[in-house]
């Protein structure tokens, strides 16, 4: 054992008090249920019919539920001996009493020791005095984002913007209820509509249709005669944009309906419940929808549209059939893992990572009768029946001679779909699934990773690792959280805009620092916080969002050009992104490469945006509105000119604020570091002007001649092509050096 | 913070600092290059055949007596299988060609216990060595113990890549614009005196930046965001290192539409540049549950063929005697077929290993008729009922010992502790 835990159980003052909750996670459940036990006694198992039967970690609540089975077995005794001792020694020599496991843990074993505890401890519970305050206690030496700071920070993740100075007054004044009022506004803006959808993607992978006729070729050619309607437009540049537009209103429409289901603040639900597929004006002629439109050429319009089959939500969509495809032999069971991944929060692989023997492997049909393999498979092969009406291509065609007799029913769990529902058997399937429990669970655990990048801790399986106390108590600690935020979920009608404001107020998002050095805290404590905060490298797409809110500019040559940052002929796959086709995973720590790609970020957009932003007017400048090229800091002797100077400090406070999200005063280090790279920066161009060495001129791609979006050309007055005082190039250095900071790279 | 602080903080976190970008690579007898601040020792390319592939049809082969064989292992007759040297092989695909051509330095190692039969885990299992989660792959393990701070240390085309942010990875993208990334502070990559910035601008900036580093770590205590600098800060030191890669790269890379091939050839071109110790090379469709023979054996093809491409291709450069390449999947495959004539997941698989300090033409374990594993004496290696089963674990205590990294800082983070050592590659 060895964790400390046993130096009190009943008495104060002999040590550290463990509460029965600890006990039995720590020295029962990890090393000894969740390991041996479960693999049965599981609701699908082999001993789902006993009275022992337990939840694995992807159930909310699980401990709490498992620790009251395990006491009332513990309770309940047989000539003077707990079950739970009785039992998985095979009747340890009390006749009639056997374990259809044979024996699991032998008398006298570490094992049974720890059992033996438990029993007695449940006998005689002790309670602790911060039983109820784990989750406090946990946070009490961690320093939180403040009301603004959160704003900011899940203003650019969610609508790619900076919070406007009225919605940072808002939350200063009216703390996390106006935070709450703000984000309610923000997630009516369309940018909030697109994050969504990118969210969504990075699971279902459906945009891997998005280009040429991938997603049209996915309709049947019987079901869908209209399929490729734009082949009647005569006009050639025409045709070829109705038939972009075409495909990508089929391939969307998943993501549409996501996106629907949350701007019109329906229950998250009904992504799984929809009885009808999302369309625009051109899915629907493809469809051969009957569905009216305000502006018969507006791709944004997109309209609920039943297509006179049994639609369930995203389960039923033709992309998502085929994006999850199946084989005869394999019979669904792909399918029906990614609904237990996407929307049980449950990753079926998991399952049959206890150590199994192929030896033992013997059986007729061991996918039902083989415990090793039925631990996946009873889970698996119910819900796979359950998509039988779907075929290899994703067409509605109800099974001849009905399902296969060599399965399990089709059905969830134990549920069997009933006769009359068979025709429909996704629309039964998607209440039993949006019902479940860990449907709640599933949406906050992807609420989650989409703010904070970081997957969501699983519970530790190895006791004798030397972090898994801590980790476990991470894991706790989350998972209390995330059963606080489900039930916020249920309680507003699965309104998914409150799992948002949920996490974003959470101390798992809001975590920015510790108050002691790492060094002077137990070890334990440190791995504890292994995980915490979210020090996230931004994404391509999350990147490519801040650039554009925090210099008024994106990155791309042309403002009729790509994002570098989302083309995936330039960056895309280099700086970690996916194309949902070949490369669907991303790559969440940094390379030399990604360094590169933010090395040159860096420099073009210091380049691109330092004089522009100097044509405007001070007051509608985003980047410099304090200085001039003209505000030189030392004058011809060298002496400091004190207003300017403090003009160039104060612009520097302003980027730190606005780029970082830094509030530091003006004689702070971090200004005077930033001051003193100006100013370096400065003199050496000075010098490097009055001996030759430097052009009065600015680069070409870095001169302002032209407005970016129009492409016209300023008025001459206003164009900047001369750097006479080499302030420009100075300012651009500060740029370089603040874009490619660590924190303008992460949030 | 002082640095010796950062240090121990970063250790605890499951980090360390780069060490600098030179090292000479493990102390074994490979030959010596003459670049300075570059990776120079063996290249190791881990070869992952994703979705299951099936030993019967490759280096352990089964077969069936004759036609009337109900349930039979594979459709060909086990009295047409083939050696090569040492090594027995199924008739099959590519097979005869990839054997005879490379048994002298091909060592095997069939009857794998691989204790599961799921995709993440088995896979997670090959190529970490341990069935529950969280080591990082051996490809990673290599890496950050050689040449942590490379730009494109450890290279990945897929398979279990799982870092533990012990080293970053690099996945390839359009290498065409590997050149405008090399020379970051070029207006113009091709015109040297194309700069954004003066070059005393560009010093100022550098060490505005490593204040800012300083200041910051000192500051932010947080596991994970220490963890987040370091990881800037490492991938910082390398960035420059990838204008060698321009040099390397084939012009035009293969088309043949082998998946491996340009993957072999960006990475081998990383390697020759110095910026890459270890490599991950992967391709799909060996998760046959259906038409398993018609399906099964010409990715087994293409996978030999892509492996046979990467070692030429690695003499073209003149490297062949500095490559490790060890082939691998996620598991076997069940015996005999299915209704579909699929074969479904089977926790029984090989391995094959060949190049720098690998000893060919060598089988090791075996497996019974139905491809159940049998156990070795652990000191000779031979089937003997009292001995041990080959596991994971077994095989990767002795890559580590074989690439050198035993012992070493990152090794001891995830220490393998099996029962016995077996002399898989003494």
């Amino acid at each position: 054992m060895g964790l400390g835990l046993a130096a009190c159980k009943d008495d104060a003052g002999a040590g550290e008090c463990v509460s029965l909750e600890d006990y039995f996670t720590e020295e029962v459940w990890t090393p000894i249920l969740s390991q041996k036990c479960i693999t049965c006694h599981n609701p699908q198992g082999e001993a789902r019919h006993s009275e022992f039967v337990l939840q694995s970690s992807d159930w909310p609540g699980y401990l709490e539920a498992n620790l009251a089975t395990v006491e009332s077995l513990a309770k309940l005794q047989y000539e003077g001996r707990s079950w739970l001792l009785v039992k998985p020694t095979n009747g340890d020599g009390v006749e009639g009493i056997e374990h259809g496991g044979q024996v699991q843990i032998e008398p006298g074993s570490e094992e049974y020791e720890a059992l033996a505890e438990l029993v007695e401890r449940i006998e005689n519970p002790v309670e602790c005095e911060d039983d109820e305050s784990e989750e406090g206690d946990f946070f009490a030496d961690v320093t939180m984002l403040d009301e603004v700071e959160t704003l900011r920070k899940a203003s650019l993740s969610i609508v790619g913007r900076l919070p406007t100075p009225e919605e940072e007054q808002r939350a200063r004044v009216e703390s996390w209820a106006g935070v709450d009022a703000v984000l309610d506004e923000m997630m009516r803006e369309p940018a909030f509509k697109n994050f969504i959808k990118e969210l969504y993607n990075d699971l279902v992978l459906t945009e891997r249709y998005n280009r040429d006729t991938a997603a049209l070729e996915l309709l049947d050619e019987e079901d869908y005669p209209n399929a490729f309607w734009y082949l009647d437009v005569q006009d050639e540049a025409e045709q070829n944009l109705v038939r972009t537009l075409s495909n990508r209103a089929v391939a969307q429409e998943v993501l549409e309906l996501v996106a629907h289901v949350v701007t019109e603040d329906r229950p998250f639900t009904e992504i799984l419940t929809a009885d009808y597929v999302m369309v625009n004006p051109y899915s629907a002629q493809s469809y051969g929808a009957s569905v009216s439109f305000d502006d018969q050429d507006d791709p944004e319009e997109w309209k609920e549209a039943d297509l006179g089959l049994p639609h369930a939500g995203i389960l039923s969509s033709h992309v998502w059939l085929n994006r999850f495809p199946t084989t005869d032999t394999n019979r669904n069971r792909h399918r029906s893992r990614m609904v237990y991944k996407f929307f049980l929060n449950t990753d079926i692989l998991r399952l049959a990572e206890r150590p199994i023997d192929p030896t033992n492997i013997e059986d007729f049909n061991p996918t039902m009768f083989n415990a090793a393999c039925s631990v996946c498979h009873a889970v698996v092969d119910p819900v796979a029946g359950a998509f039988q009406n779907w075929d290899i291509e994703g067409r509605y065609r109800l099974p001849e001679g009905g399902w296969y007799t060599d399965m399990r029913q089709p059905g969830f769990g134990e549920a069997v779909i009933p006769a009359g529902r068979r025709a429909e058997s996704l629309q039964w399937l998607a209440e039993i699934i949006t019902a479940d429990n860990r449907f709640n669970t599933s949406t906050v655990a992807i609420v989650y990773k989409g703010l904070t990048g970081a997957d969501p801790l699983f519970e530790p399986n190895d006791p004798a690792a030397a972090d898994y106390l801590g980790k476990l108590r991470a894991f706790e600690v989350q998972n209390d959280i995330f059963e606080q935020v489900g039930t916020a979920f249920v309680e507003g009608d699965h309104n998914i805009k409150i799992v948002f404001k949920e996490i974003i107020k959470s101390p798992l998002y809001r975590a920015k620092n510790i108050s002691a050095d790492l060094e002077e805290l137990p070890e334990e404590r440190a791995y504890e916080l292994q995980a915490l905060g979210t020090a996230r490298f931004l994404t391509p797409e999350g990147l490519n969002r801040k650039i554009y809110a925090t210099t008024g500019y994106p990155w791309r040559d042309d403002a009729d050009d790509q994002d570098y940052l989302l083309d995936q002929n330039w960056y895309r796959i280099f700086y970690g992104g996916i194309d949902s086709d070949s490369v669907t995973e991303r790559i969440t720590d940094p390379n030399g490469i990604m360094w590169n790609i933010a090395s040159r970020m860096g420099n073009e957009m210091a380049c691109a945006t330092t004089a522009r932003d100097f044509v405007r007017e001070p007051a509608t400048r985003v980047l410099f509105p304090y200085v001039d090229p003209s505000f030189e800091p030392e004058d011809v002797n060298g002496f400091e000119v004190p207003a300017v100077a403090e003009s160039i400090r104060r612009n520097i406070q302003y980027l730190h604020e606005r780029l970082f999200g830094e509030f530091v005063e003006l004689d702070s280090p971090e200004v005077d570091r930033t001051y003193a790279l100006f100013l370096e920066v400065w003199r050496d161009g000075k010098r490097g002007l009055a001996e030759g060495e430097y052009d009065n001129n600015l680069p070409g791609d870095c001169r302002a001649t032209r407005d970016f979006w129009t492409g016209m050309d300023y008025p001459a007055e206003q164009q900047i092509s001369a750097d006479n005082n080499y302030t420009i190039r100075a300012w651009m250095a500060v740029m370089t050096y603040m874009l490619s900071d660590y924190r303008f790279l992460h949030e | 913070m002082d640095r010796r602080s950062f240090l121990k903080l970063t250790s605890l976190a499951g980090l360390t600092l780069a060490g600098g970008a030179a090292y000479a690579g493990p102390n074994l007898r490979f030959g010596k290059r003459d670049k300075a601040l570059e990776y120079t020792g063996p290249f190791f390319v881990f070869v992952h055949a994703s979705g299951g592939w099936d030993p019967t049809s490759l280096c352990d082969p089964k077969g069936r007596a004759n036609e009337d064989e109900a349930d039979p292992m594979n459709m060909y007759f086990s009295g047409d299988i083939e050696e090569a040297g040492n090594i027995r092989y199924a008739p099959v695909g590519g097979n005869n060609a990839f054997f005879q051509k490379h048994y002298s330095r091909l060592c095997v190692i069939n009857g794998i216990d691989m204790q599961t039969n799921g995709h993440d885990s088995g896979t997670r299992h090959t190529w970490s060595g341990r069935l529950a989660e969280g080591y990082p792959s051996l490809a990673a393990l290599i890496s950050a113990s050689y040449g942590r701070a490379l730009p494109m240390s450890y290279l990945s085309f897929g398979g279990y890549d799982f870092t533990g942010g012990i080293v970053a990875r690099t996945r390839s993208g359009n290498t065409n614009a590997l050149t405008r990334l090399a020379y970051p502070e070029r207006i113009n990559p091709d015109d040297e005196n194309s700069l954004y910035h003066s070059p005393r601008a560009l010093e100022l900036i550098n060490e505005a930046r490593e204040q800012r580093q300083f200041a910051l770590e000192t500051r932010e205590r947080l596991p994970k965001v220490q963890k987040a600098m370091n990881l800037l800060f490492t991938a910082r030191t390398g960035a420059d290192e990838l204008k060698r890669l321009a040099e390397y790269l084939p012009d035009p890379l293969d088309n043949s539409g082998n998946p491996l091939n340009r993957q072999a050839q960006v990475a081998l071109a990383a390697y020759r540049a110095g910026i890459s110790v270890s490599c991950n090379l992967s391709m799909g469709g060996f998760d046959t549950h259906g038409d398993h023979d018609n399906s099964h054996i010409p990715r087994l093809q293409t996978l030999l063929e892509g492996v046979d491409f990467l070692w030429e291709e690695a003499g073209r450069q003149g490297v062949q005697d500095q490559v490790v390449i060890v082939m691998g999947s996620d598991f076997g495959r069940t015996p005999g077929y299915n209704d579909g004539n699929g074969k479904d997941h089977w926790s029984v698989t090989s391995l094959m290993a060949m190049g720098a300090g690998i000893q060919g033409n060598r089988v090791i374990g075996e497996t019974t008729e139905r491809h159940a594993p049998k156990n070795v004496n652990p000191s000779n290696l031979q089937v003997q009922d009292s001995g041990v089963r080959i596991m994971p674990e077994h095989i990767h205590k002795e890559m580590r010992r074989l690439a050198g990294i035993s012992d070493m800082e990152y090794e001891t983070l995830f220490p393998l502790h099996p029962l016995e050592e077996l002399p898989l590659f003494s």
